[in-house]
């Protein structure tokens, strides 16, 4: 890459419980299967499980991914590409698999009034039969709210 | 049945004329029951005058069997009246008698129920209806047939004698049992001269009727001239053929004979004509004018359809009908081509005693003949497919009291000369479909094929599909036009998932209505999966760079780009996906990139958003499609951007 991209890390405010302490443990090996570029969460859309509201700072929201965009059942992890759109203060989204620890490592880090910033994101998917990803915004300050995107090109399993 | 019969001898003359009876061995019904006794009271010819509302001697012009409101075979009798005993008349006497075979082999029949033939003379005691015209007097007992003995002289016989069907036995009883009632009234069922039994009749309402009997057999009187080709209004329908004009064609009318008329003529002449012009489906158009083409004729003295003399009755009758060739009409199955009409309207001898409705209505009737129209309420056709309407249309057998067409009238003329709809059917047919199999079915795409008819209607199609038979998705509706033929529709599909089974079906609309195709389905190919191969992070795609397949120009708001990337930076042919980092820089406008498999539909995704001037980065994994490519479309609404897309890897 040729260009310089400016970005701030934040510092991730008290309020978040770290929920679990379980190591990382790897899993595989895993196989990529393409899929049509398609679009499973769009918050500004109407409310709905894969809709709207828009997030609040410091409120996690769970998605479902398999069973959508052609992403089966099966798959082990998806291959996004993250939007979050109009985040009101300056702040960062963290996704991980839905019922597990929150990480402590950022997808997309945003200043405030950015109309929309997106990030390529490689994400584990728990086996749920309805939710597989948690997602956050979280910010420095108290409040804010972003919207996000979540389009699928592909999954492993 | 029986009692039926038998409440209608005995109402209201039970008591006072119960002096003599007469019994019969009656008929076989017709379902061949064995006979039946009915006993029969006749009444005196006083009581049958004074129940009369009207009685004529005249003779039957015809006797012919339609349906009646309650769907029942009805017989309706003309009688032309020689002159009136009782009461008025105006024109003919029409008689309504419930009962009869109707020419589809529909039959009701009642004994009892007095017999008319065509050309006989009879006598008649008649009693109007409440819903107008008239029935015969306590039913066979009101009718008298007028026959000759041989020494030539006239008798009026009565019908329960005179028409005993073949193997009857009429029987008198001179007396009953001592104490009875029943006394003979000396010859009640004797043939009454004639000429006295008239005079008895006109003079002293029934009363003393002198005796004088008949020498030798006694024989019908008939009237040849009326036993054939009479018609009071003529089965067009059913004589020879049925007819229809050229569409378009122009006939001019020519009213004939108007100076003899009173009371008018050719307004009315001309308002009939207007009816059926004015008529939208019809495209024959109706005038009156010169040349002898077409001739109304309207006060003719004579015509093909019988009547050769001055009508002592009065009123108006008419026949008309179509010249040309060919088959069939309205009332039949195909059509050829009329070249000519000609219609004989009659009235009264001297003046036109029927009102101006009446006669328009008729001159209406016969013009409906002359475009090929048979008669609503005689025989059906299978394109008569409103039924009810018959007895309010002008081609009723029986004159109407108003001048305007009815429902029927109009589906026959929309039939045979406009658009085959009719006043019923509000719709027409919807689209016919099939769903055929799916073709070129791969791992996430398919051909999906139907046919739809679509019935004359402008018709659109498109194909539902999905993982069930809810479908959920739908393909861009397209035309298949207005024919009436069938006509194939296939439609590409593509984003399916690998190894699924799919249902689809073909869906038309058009203004009749959707139609859904049945459900079929195909099983998309096996699932691939791919391998992860690194490469050495390669600048494939720099658009700031001279023009070509890689390079410039800036990517164009709202503007695809396809870029064929395999064999550039070590990227196989065989690579189904890369995995790379996308940069704008230099976007004059905010906007965002959506990137996806060259040859795939665009999808509503992206794969990264900016804001004007900036300069971003992010990550992807981008399908290939044809050729190795994928496509680049800009979101941004003006302007240009720059895009560089580094590879560090593919999947295959």
């Amino acid at each position: 890459m040729s260009r310089s991209i400016s970005v701030r890390i934040l510092i991730l405010a008290g309020g978040f419980a770290l929920l679990g302490t379980q190591a990382a443990q790897g899993a595989g090996p895993y196989q990529f299967f393409s899929v049509p570029p398609c679009r499973i969460v769009d918050t500004r859309n109407p409310v709905g499980p894969t809709g709207g509201p828009a997030l609040a700072a410091g409120s996690p929201r769970n998605f479902p991914i398999t069973g959508l965009c052609n992403v089966p059942t099966t798959a082990k992890a998806a291959v996004l590409n993250v939007t979050l759109v109009g985040p009101t203060k300056d702040g960062f989204l963290l996704i991980w698999p839905y019922n597990t620890s929150m990480p402590t490592v950022s997808t997309i880090n945003a200043a405030a009034g950015e109309p929309a910033i997106a990030n390529g994101a490689i994400v584990p998917l728990t086996s749920d039969p309805s939710l597989n990803l948690s997602v956050v915004y979280g910010t420095a300050t108290p409040g804010g709210s972003a919207n996000i995107i979540l389009d699928v090109t592909g999954y492993f399993q | 049945m029986p009692d039926s019969v038998s409440y209608a001898f005995r109402k209201g003359g039970f008591g006072r004329a119960l002096r003599f009876a007469i019994l019969l061995l009656a008929i076989a019904f017709p379902w061949g029951r064995p006979l039946l006794a009915t006993t029969v009271v006749p009444i005196s010819d006083a009581e049958l005058y004074r129940r009369a509302d009207v009685i004529a001697h005249g003779i039957v012009l015809s006797s012919d069997v339609t349906v009646d409101d309650l769907g029942r075979p009805e017989t309706i009798t003309f009688i032309e009246p020689l002159s009136v005993l009782k009461g008025q008349l105006s024109g003919s006497l029409v008689l309504h008698q419930v009962g009869g075979t109707l020419p589809d082999g529909r039959f009701l029949q009642l004994w009892g129920r007095p017999e008319y033939r065509p050309g006989h003379e009879v006598v008649v005691f008649a009693i109007a209806r409440p819903e107008g015209e008239f029935q015969t007097a306590e039913m066979v007992l009101g009718k008298f047939e007028v026959q000759k003995d041989e020494e030539g002289r006239l008798f009026a016989v009565p019908a329960l004698v005179a028409d005993a069907p073949a193997g009857v036995t009429v029987r008198r009883r001179a007396k009953d049992a001592p104490g009875d009632s029943l006394e003979e009234i000396r010859g009640t069922s004797a043939p009454r001269h004639l000429e006295t039994f008239l005079r008895s009749l006109r003079q002293t309402g029934g009363e003393s009727v002198a005796s004088v009997a008949p020498r030798g057999a006694l024989r019908s009187v008939v009237h040849t001239e009326f036993t054939e080709h009479h018609r009071i209004a003529p089965l067009w329908g059913n004589i020879s053929g049925l007819w229809r004009w050229t569409n378009g064609a122009t006939a001019v009318f020519t009213i004939d004979g108007t100076a003899n008329i009173t009371g008018g003529g050719t307004a009315e002449a001309n308002g009939s004509m207007a009816t059926w012009d004015a008529e939208p489906n019809s495209t024959v158009n109706y005038s009156i004018g010169p040349g002898s083409a077409n001739l109304l004729h309207v006060d003719a003295l004579s015509s093909p359809c019988g009547w050769s003399t001055c009508l002592a009755g009065g009123g108006v009758i008419g026949c008309g009908g179509p010249n040309g060739g060919a088959t069939h009409s309205w009332r039949g199955d195909t059509y050829g081509t009329i070249t000519g009409g000609e219609v004989w309207v009659r009235s009264y001898c001297t003046a036109n005693l029927y009102g101006s409705v009446t006669t328009q209505a008729v001159m209406t009737h016969e013009l409906g003949h002359t475009l090929g129209l048979g008669h609503s309420d005689q025989t059906a056709s299978p394109h008569d497919v409103c039924r009810g309407d018959e007895d309010a249309a002008q081609m009723r057998a029986m004159v109407q009291g108003f001048t305007t067409l009815g429902t029927d009238d109009s589906d026959a003329l929309r039939w045979l000369y406009g658009d085959g709809g009719n006043s019923c059917s509000t719709t027409s047919t919807p689209p016919a479909v099939t769903t055929n199999p799916a073709s070129g079915v791969t791992q996430a795409a398919a051909t999906l094929n139907g046919s739809v008819n679509p019935n004359g209607m402008g018709t659109t199609a498109s194909f539902q599909y999905g993982t069930t038979t809810s479908y959920g998705y739908t393909t861009t509706p397209q035309s298949v036009g207005s024919g009436t033929g069938s006509v194939s529709v296939s439609q590409a599909v593509s984003g399916l998932m690998c190894n699924r089974l799919y249902h689809f079906r073909i869906v038309a609309t058009s203004g009749s209505g959707t139609s859904l195709g049945s459900d079929q389905t195909f099983t998309t190919g096996a699932c691939t999966p791919s391998a992860f191969y690194t490469l050495t992070p390669c600048r494939v795609v720099d658009t700031r760079n001279a023009a070509g397949p890689l390079g410039g120009p800036a990517l164009a708001a709202g503007a695809d780009r396809v870029f064929s990337v395999t064999g550039q930076c070590g990227i196989p042919a065989t690579a189904k996906a890369l995995s790379a980092n996308v940069t704008v820089t230099q976007g004059t406008a905010a906007g965002d990139l959506r990137l996806s498999a060259a040859g795939a539909a665009l999808q509503l995704t992206s794969s990264i958003n900016y804001r004007a001037g900036v300069t971003r980065a992010n990550n992807a994994a981008i399908p290939l499609g044809l050729g190795g490519g994928f496509s680049v479309h800009s979101d941004q609404t003006s302007g240009t951007v720059q895009v560089i897309i580094d590879v560090n890897g593919y999947f295959q």
